[in-house]
């Protein structure tokens, strides 16, 4: 038995001895909670990596969030972090790094390697938001949140479809980035963060063609992309016909996109909208449901009218972020000379938009 | 004539002089007759009525033998029997010319049963066993009117001969358990046994065995329920326990209480039950493996609390564990055994102020002492105390594996006790399976296959 | 119990993601993947009904007892410890592969060896318990996951990543020609019941075959999900970049309401149980023919011995294959390995079948 119990031991302090490296604790980490990655304006180390460091606190409070801004300019992302490790007395640690803010410039000349490296790591999450930093990712990184209980919690909220449902915000992570830069028949799209004195501003997004930023769209057409996608965000819609103005409250909003692709006329592009809604302000008093009928129509003629202009401003920029490529592929084959034939039809496809709006009453007044 | 002294002296040389070694001459049917027995074990009131009074009625020799006789705890001596362990045992030898009588007139003690004070029920039945064995027997048969239920006394022991009781119902026992029970019984070799937990360990093979394979209870209600399951329960004379035989791990779990309750209630009840075995089990190995090895598993904001209550305290995180591990087993410990008056007192010495005082300090997390508090909580939420202690060691390993490997060890663990459970047999019962279409009865194994316990 | 046979299966359908086996699939998603898992859910299922149907003629008597009479020595021995070396691979090579994934997202900074090292040490205690005991633990450990995994596949289903759209133009390719590596992996999935070799000796094989419809069902859908899960995420072209496209995945899905965010680190658990337990099962299995084939008694002196030294070396030798090999090597070997399962089960079914054609005409 004894020796047993002297093989157990051994067994243990050698265990110790072997894995002793592995064992950090947590309070001798560095909790990187967002990077920005920018343009340098250096040819030579083009990367300008900034990261904000969490500082915990024993006492969490909002607005007393304390973090510390490191950045770095090297030849790669890989190299800014080697470096930088050497500014700081504790490791990085990427797991929690919920929050990437890009530069313009940078994902012009270099997107792919700057993806490389965020996909590549094993800690950096797949569910980690991307976003545009306007006008600089450090700009955006550097602000503190006057809400904030952890630095870069605000962004995470704005993002997070459980606290805050801005139909304005369009959230994108870096699995379904990449995704969608790798796919052909589907572009990406990265929301623009603007930082404001104590807090940001998410409204708009800003397109990719093919692998290329593109334009950006503005705050109604983010909207209404945000729509077409069918993420679960909802908002207010504003109808306004000469002297009748009012604003629908939506519940539910559902988009069927599909490409249309007949025999002798011109392709076309069939968008189904259904939505359920309430009256939320109405200039003027709806005393008879034909009243409430009417507003539905015109609303209904409204919305179709601004999805169809969104439709084709993104049409004219030439990116596809709702996937139209896919569903013609998925339709008439996915071989390279299909996708050739899509890309010669899609700047000239024509959209087809319905809507189905269903106003479901008008609040607690009529 | 001569005999009769003879027998006496011998008597009285083996007992030597001990002072409640009684020799009681009594002259009648113009002969002697002599009453020999120890004072101590002997209930005087019982042998005034059985035996004096009897005497002084009776006209005739033969009557008053016939008399004896035809009492129950009497019986006719033979040659060979030894005088002096009956003695021992609370007999009185009635000594005549031609014969010796036996009769055994013990002094019953403890024989009221006691309020249950260590398996407590809110609803079910209140009274424990008592420590007398036949009392408790009178209990259970009681509880168990059933013609099936089979008795069988022996002794264990070589010096303490503490009387045992078998009890078993013959029609739904199983039968290779009962042959194991009565094959390891002779098998014990101890002087002194006295709780029915060392007649636990003796009986059980392995030396070193971590969870109790047969179940001690104080409740009749339980050992009735058990009898119906198809088991097998020892009585032991002089502890309000008994030993129940096989305990499968689900028993250990299980309440008497949750027969009482409404169906939803005692099902929120046990899986409070699991869910605490599982949290004190854990708990503080997920808090090293969480801290030292994968914070990125937590949500950010937990992490960052942790971080940031961990940040002043400067020892690495399974000394923390083990510090406050080694409080709040030091703590369970020493209420347990304090007087009723004291403990009070002691808890809130070790567990509020030390708590506190370590956590201002700065020597341990307040995340950590959340821990403690609910690892010792949960512990308390398994109802059957040899269990309990079971998983309190079981928690020991896990904190290791967990400050080398952090979650894969703490996994591993968990594998490794699932797989030490499964393998482990309670008198060829597996002690951890799931059972499926739940009879009330024990399962027997009908497909047990060759060369393997099933 | 035929329950305990299902478990097993199911156990084998799930494990063989950490055997890669969706990236042989991934790889030849162009080249009559989807053909191929067709066939191999035909090839399997013929195959698990056969070998059932065979094993039921011999109640409660593993391989070793049933070639005892039927083959002589000099066949039976090598052929058995050919078979016993066959398992202990399969158990070798799963838990290699999940040591990778330990390394890549549990414990990056520990040694390999010291992760495999460990896991081995388990798989020493845990294979060397009784068979029976080990049927408890493939219970038990299978109805705490299979919440989980329902729990992840549901996550999954209904994200607002997964794109179904992706997998409409995965399934223009079905009809290309299957090839031999794809059907080799994909009827992997199927190969939980040739455990019975050894598990006949506890589990009635007479009884399973009332609820054989189970095998090709269960088996289509964890393939299906397995394999078309992952293009729902991520596309039919970035799909290729990835070692580990499960992983990646379910690196996708967020657990909002969850005690934990990343559904990743849930799928390592799952994974973890899944494989070790695999791996278990595996050497146990390898562990009983081998001792058969040798003709080492059961509960003699020499035993436990033997079994300790046995998979000592196994374990050591598991060690050392992974440190010699890369990677890519590795999951090399893990193909080269499947590509050899396939005609030696169809073998062994093929054998073991005619064998008990023959006992009925007897």
């Amino acid at each position: 038995m004894n020796r047993k119990a002297v093989l157990v031991c051994t067994f243990a302090v050698l265990a110790g001895l072997l894995t002793g490296c592995a064992y950090k604790d947590i309070d001798k980490r560095f909790f990187v909670t967002s990077i920005g990655v920018d343009y340098s304006k250096n040819p030579q180390k083009p990367y300008h990596v900034s990261l904000k460091l969490a500082i915990p606190s024993p006492q969490v409070q909002p607005g007393k969030t304390k973090f510390q801004l490191i950045t770095e300019d090297a030849d790669s992302i890989a190299e800014a972090v080697r470096v930088m490790k050497s500014k700081v007395d504790k490791d990085f640690d990427f797991g929690h790094c919920r929050v990437l803010v890009f530069g313009r410039e940078i994902l012009r000349k270099h997107q792919a390697e700057v993806l490389n490296w965020f996909m590549r790591r094993r800690d950096i999450q797949g569910i980690a938001y991307m976003a545009l930093g306007d006008p600089t990712a450090e700009k955006v990184i550097k602000v503190k949140a006057k809400s904030e209980r952890l630095p870069s919690n605000a962004i995470i909220l704005s993002f997070d479809e459980t606290s805050n449902d801005s139909p304005y915000i369009i959230p994108e992570i870096l699995n379904d980035f990449y995704m969608r830069l790798k796919e052909e028949g589907i572009d990406p799209y990265l929301p623009v963060i603007q930082p404001l004195k104590d807090t940001y501003a998410i409204n708009r997004v800003v397109l990719v063609k093919g692998s290329r930023l593109s334009k950006e769209l503005n705050m109604d057409e983010t909207r209404i992309l945000n729509e077409l996608l069918n993420t679960d965000r909802r908002g207010l819609i504003d109808v306004k016909k000469d002297e009748n103005e009012f604003f629908v409250n939506v519940e539910s909003f559902k988009t069927k996109t599909t490409v249309v692709i007949p025999r002798n006329t011109k392709p076309y592009v069939n968008v189904h909208i259904k939505i359920d809604g309430y009256i939320e302000s109405s200039e003027k008093k709806l005393s008879h449901n034909y009243e409430l009928l009417e507003d539905q129509r015109l609303a209904s003629e409204v919305i179709s009218n601004r999805v169809k202009s969104t439709l084709e401003t993104i049409q004219k920029i030439g990116s596809d972020p709702l996937g139209l490529g896919l569903k013609y592929q998925a339709k008439h084959g996915v071989s390279e000379d299909k996708v050739k034939k899509w890309n010669k039809i899609y700047p000239h496809i024509q959209f087809k938009v319905k809507t189905d709006l269903k106003l479901r009453g008008t609040g607690i007044m009529y | 004539m001569a005999n009769q002294q003879k027998i006496v002296s011998t008597l009285k040389e083996q007992l030597g002089n001990s002072s409640d070694f009684k020799i009681q001459d009594i002259d009648s049917f113009r002969k002697k007759i002599i009453l020999v027995y120890i004072e101590s074990l002997i209930d005087y009131k019982k042998i005034n009525k059985d035996l004096i009074e009897p005497l002084l009625f009776c006209e005739k020799e033969d009557k008053y033998l016939v008399h004896l006789l035809s009492l129950p705890p009497c019986r006719q001596l033979k040659t060979g029997d030894n005088l002096l362990s009956l003695l021992i045992k609370g007999n009185l030898l009635i000594i005549t010319t031609d014969s010796i009588f036996s009769y055994n007139a013990k002094k019953a003690s403890n024989n009221q049963p006691g309020d249950s004070s260590v398996e407590m029920a809110v609803l079910g039945p209140q009274k424990a066993l008592s420590e007398n064995l036949s009392t408790n027997i009178n209990l259970v048969r009681n509880r168990y009117p059933s013609e099936n239920l089979i008795m069988e006394q022996q002794t264990v022991g070589t010096m303490s001969q503490t009387s045992i009781a078998l009890m078993y119902d013959k029609k739904l026992v199983d039968h290779d358990v009962l042959r194991d029970v009565k094959k390891r019984l002779p098998e014990i070799k101890m002087d002194m046994i006295q709780a029915i937990g060392q007649l636990e360990n003796a009986m059980t093979k392995k030396k070193h065995h971590l969870f109790p394979i047969m179940m001690i209870t104080e409740r009749p209600d339980r050992i009735a329920l058990n009898l119906s399951q198809g088991k097998v329960i020892i009585l032991m004379h002089g502890t309000p326990f008994g030993l129940i035989v096989p305990a499968v791990f689900f028993d250990f779990m299980a309440s008497m209480d949750d027969t009482s309750h409404t169906f939803w209630s005692s099902r929120l009840m046990i899986a409070i039950r699991y869910i605490g075995l599982l949290l004190t089990l854990v708990l503080p190995a997920l808090y090293i493996a969480l801290t030292s090895y994968n914070p990125e598993v937590l949500r950010s904001q937990l992490a960052a609390t942790i971080a940031g209550s961990r940040a002043g305290v400067p020892y690495p995180s399974f000394f923390e564990v083990t510090f406050m591990m080694l409080a709040v087993e030091m703590l369970v410990e020493s209420s347990m055994r304090l007087p009723k008056a004291i403990g009070p007192t002691a808890t809130t010495v070790g567990g509020l102020i030390l708590g506190q005082a370590a956590q201002q300090a700065q020597l341990v997390s307040s995340i950590m002492i959340i821990i403690t508090a609910f690892v010792a909580i949960s512990n308390f939420t398994i109802p059957v105390n040899p269990m309990s202690f079971s998983i309190r060691v079981a928690r020991y390993p896990l904190i290791l594996l967990a400050s080398f490997f952090g979650m894969m060890g703490v996994a591993a663990g968990l594998i490794l006790l699932i797989c030490y459970l499964t393998d482990k047999r309670s008198f060829g019962t597996p002690f951890l399976r799931l059972y499926w279409g739940s009879s009330r009865r024990i399962e027997k194994i009908n497909e047990k296959p060759k060369g393997e316990q099933g | 119990m035929a329950r305990y046979f299902y478990m097993i299966v199911f156990l084998n359908m799930t494990v063989h993601i950490i055997f890669n086996v969706p990236l042989i699939l991934i790889q030849n998603r162009f080249n009559g993947a989807v053909i191929s898992m067709a066939l191999s859910i035909v090839i399997g299922t013929i195959l698990s009904y056969m070998f059932i149907k065979a094993m039921s003629k011999y109640p409660y008597n593993g391989l070793p007892e049933i070639f005892m009479d039927l083959l002589p020595a000099y066949i039976r021995v090598p052929f058995l410890i050919f078979l016993s070396l066959m398992w202990i691979a399969a158990g070798s090579l799963a838990i290699g592969s999940f040591a990778y994934l330990i390394k890549l997202y549990l414990n990056p900074e520990m040694d390999l060896r010291i992760i495999l090292g460990f896991l081995v040490l388990v798989l020493l205690y845990g294979s060397t318990r009784g068979t029976q005991s080990i049927l408890y633990k493939v219970e038990i450990t299978i109805l705490t996951v299979s919440p989980f995994i329902a729990y992840i596949i549901f996550k999954a289903l209904t994200s607002n990543y997964f794109y179904p759209v992706h997998i409409k133009r995965a399934l223009q390719y079905s009809l290309e020609m299957p090839n031999y590596s794809s059907v080799a992996a994909a009827s992997y999935i199927f190969t939980g019941y040739i455990n019975l070799v050894i598990m006949n000796r506890n589990i009635q094989a007479k009884r399973i075959l009332k609820h054989f419809w189970l095998i090709p069902v269960l088996g289509t859908l964890i393939l299906a999900f397995t394999y078309f899960i992952p293009f729902g995420f991520l596309g039919i072209k970035s799909i290729g970049d990835f070692v580990l496209p499960w992983m990646v995945t379910v690196d996708t899905i967020r657990m909002e309401y969850g005690f934990i965010e990343r559904a990743s680190f849930l799928l390592v658990m799952i994974f973890m149980q899944l494989s070790i337990l695999f791996a278990i099962i595996n050497w146990n299995v390898g562990l009983e023919l081998m001792k058969s084939a040798l003709g080492i008694e059961d509960r003699k002196t020499g035993k436990r011995l033997f079994t300790l030294v046995f998979l000592g070396i196994v374990g050591f030798l598991t060690v050392y294959f992974q440190e010699t090999l890369n990677q890519r090597s590795y999951f090399e070997a893990v193909k080269i390995w499947f590509n050899l399962r396939l005609p030696v089960e169809i073998l062994l079914v093929l054998a073991l079948s005619l064998l008990s054609l023959r006992r009925k005409q007897a």
